[in-house]
């Protein structure tokens, strides 16, 4: 897509955000600014609110309190610019569509012609590694490679931002290497920003780390201290981060 | 119905006998009419029913049907035609159901129970009211298909057409909705407009197979055929052929058993439907 807008426009911008759902406050008051084509991680336990975050910045819910800005526009002005990957295990591999079938739903919404959209889809095919299954039914895929289905419906729709839920949970290794190498790629294009609760893999890939447990803890780099994970997790690091906790830092 | 153990295939007349009244069958407009009402709701079936199935809210289409028994019950009382108090019903439930679930975050389960006895209610108590003896309920609640009228046919036919019509304009987005609904709503379909136009089309098959299997089976033939169906399919547009398919056969040898077996043709249905799902776990590999 060429770049209409010249002035630097952040990639997602959240302004105070908060949301409550009742009387309970799931997110806090969180600042970030995003910058375009940065790949941002984002890690904390289960249940403080990663999900919360992901869905209101896809504007599926409504804050009650500050705002978020996709490239300077409110998320329900933004369709077409995020790439939602969600979990793969939330798939429906009982139905019955091929994996063509599955990346070309990233492209209901698109207006260009079929010859166009066939020619994008086999590009995206290459990209993840996909070509030689594009026949194949859906149910009869493995994890790894429904994951890579996902992330090619979520190319699919040319998007800005892709923004990834968990990809990492109950995938084998050997898969998440793979799928971080083919995000790295795309990564010289797109803005990416992922969730999740395993610092393990995640940590060697991405730019930039923040953690969230219902406040946002960002420094606009790699580093995290002891101390922030701490509290974050509120358990010793040792333990959510399989005892390398040291991988988390990078040496200067 | 009249005792008929003279119209039955073990009779004594034998084959040749029940050849003849096949071909006075078609002569009969009653008939002709039911042959309609089967055809037309295969394509309520296989199109409305598989993004039921797939979209699993089969139960919400049991609500959906069960309400229209109110609409059916006050157009005996204001004396208008029960397939307009029917689809009055239905559709305000749709519409009920899928604004509710949405926007108030309701637990859906209680919208269901609500909308299936309410409309259940009302009906009943509108007969009640009702003077004099209201013929032809048990119709409506476990269906006849040999006594729809020409006027009910119009009806179905039109509720097709809507139904075509529809899907053809929106099945990008039906189908995206159906497989994720979340991903639909990233990309900017406007996935609650989806879904409370698919309770519609819910609404609206349940006119058409009100008389077929009636308001308590229908939501056999919501599920079953497109239960088999998936086992053969390998994309939404040979799912919803296969959904239709058996789901007209299931309808005609419900009507043609039901003929010379002289048993409630909707309840046939319904049972060789059941039987041919055990066959088909036991038989089909997936």
């Amino acid at each position: 897509m060429p770049q209409q807008n010249r002035e630097i426009v952040n990639a997602v911008s959240l302004k105070n955000l908060t949301v409550k759902f009742g009387n309970q406050t799931i997110l806090n008051t969180i600042n970030l600014d995003l910058a375009e084509k940065e790949f941002l991680g984002i890690i904390g336990p289960n249940g403080g609110g990663k999900t919360t975050f992901l869905k209101t910045i896809m504007g599926f819910i409504t804050p009650s309190a500050g705002s978020v800005s996709i490239f300077g526009k409110t998320p329900k002005d933004s369709g077409g610019t995020i790439g939602y990957v969600p979990q793969y295990s939330t798939f429906e591999s009982h139905f019955p569509v091929n994996v063509t079938d599955v990346i070309k739903m990233g492209t209901y919404t698109s207006k260009v012609s079929k010859v166009i959209i066939d020619s994008l889809i086999d590009d995206i095919l290459k990209k993840t590694r996909l070509s030689h299954l594009a026949k194949r039914q859906v149910s009869e895929l493995s994890g790894g490679e429904k994951q890579r289905v996902l992330i090619s419906r979520a190319l699919a729709v040319q998007p800005k931002i892709l923004i990834l839920d968990e990809p990492t949970a109950s995938i084998d290794y050997e898969s998440n290497i793979n799928f971080f190498e083919i995000l790295k790629e795309l990564n010289k294009d797109i803005t990416i920003l992922l969730v999740s609760h395993d610092i393990g893999v995640i940590s060697r890939y991405v730019k930039k780390i923040a953690c969230l447990n219902r406040e946002l803890h960002y420094h606009d780099s790699k580093e995290i201290s002891q101390e922030t994970l701490e509290a974050v997790y509120k358990c010793p690091v040792d333990l959510i981060a399989h005892g390398v906790p040291h991988r988390v830092l990078e040496t200067h | 119905m009249s005792g008929g153990s003279d119209r039955s295939w073990c009779s004594a007349q034998g084959f040749g006998d029940s050849l003849i009244m096949l071909s006075e069958l078609f002569n009969n407009q009653f008939f002709i009419n039911s042959l309609y009402a089967a055809f037309l709701s295969s394509i309520a079936i296989g199109i409305v029913g598989t993004f039921v199935y797939l979209r699993r809210i089969t139960f919400i289409s049991g609500g959906i049907a069960h309400s229209s028994y109110g609409g059916i019950g006050m157009s005996y009382y204001y004396g208008f035609h029960p397939m307009i108090g029917a689809l009055g019903f239905a559709l305000l439930t749709a519409i009920f159901i899928s604004s509710l679930r949405r926007k108030k975050r309701k637990n859906e389960d209680m919208l269901i129970s609500i909308a299936w006895a309410l409309g259940m209610s009302i009906g009943v108590l509108f007969i009640n009211f009702t003077p004099g003896y209201v013929p032809n309920l048990m119709g409506y609640l476990f269906g006849n298909i040999i006594t729809v009228p020409t006027s009910e046919i119009y009806f179905i036919l039109g509720a097709d057409v809507v139904i075509i019509i529809l899907v053809s304009m929106f099945y990008k987005q039906f189908k995206a909705v159906t497989f994720d609904e979340e991903f639909a709503a990233s990309m900017g379909i406007k996935t609650g407009l989806i879904d409370m136009l698919l309770l519609c089309l819910i609404a609206l098959s349940t006119i058409i197979l009100i008389k077929i299997v009636g308001i308590v089976l229908l939501i056999a033939l919501f599920s079953i055929p497109q239960a088999i169906s998936l086992k053969l399919s390998k994309s939404f547009s040979s799912m919803m052929f296969f959904s239709a398919l058996f789901g007209l056969a299931f309808i005609l040898i419900g009507l043609f058993s039901s003929y010379y077996l002289n048993l409630a043709s909707g309840s046939l249905t319904i049972l060789i439907a059941s039987l041919c799902y055990l066959a088909s776990e036991y038989f089909i590999k997936e």
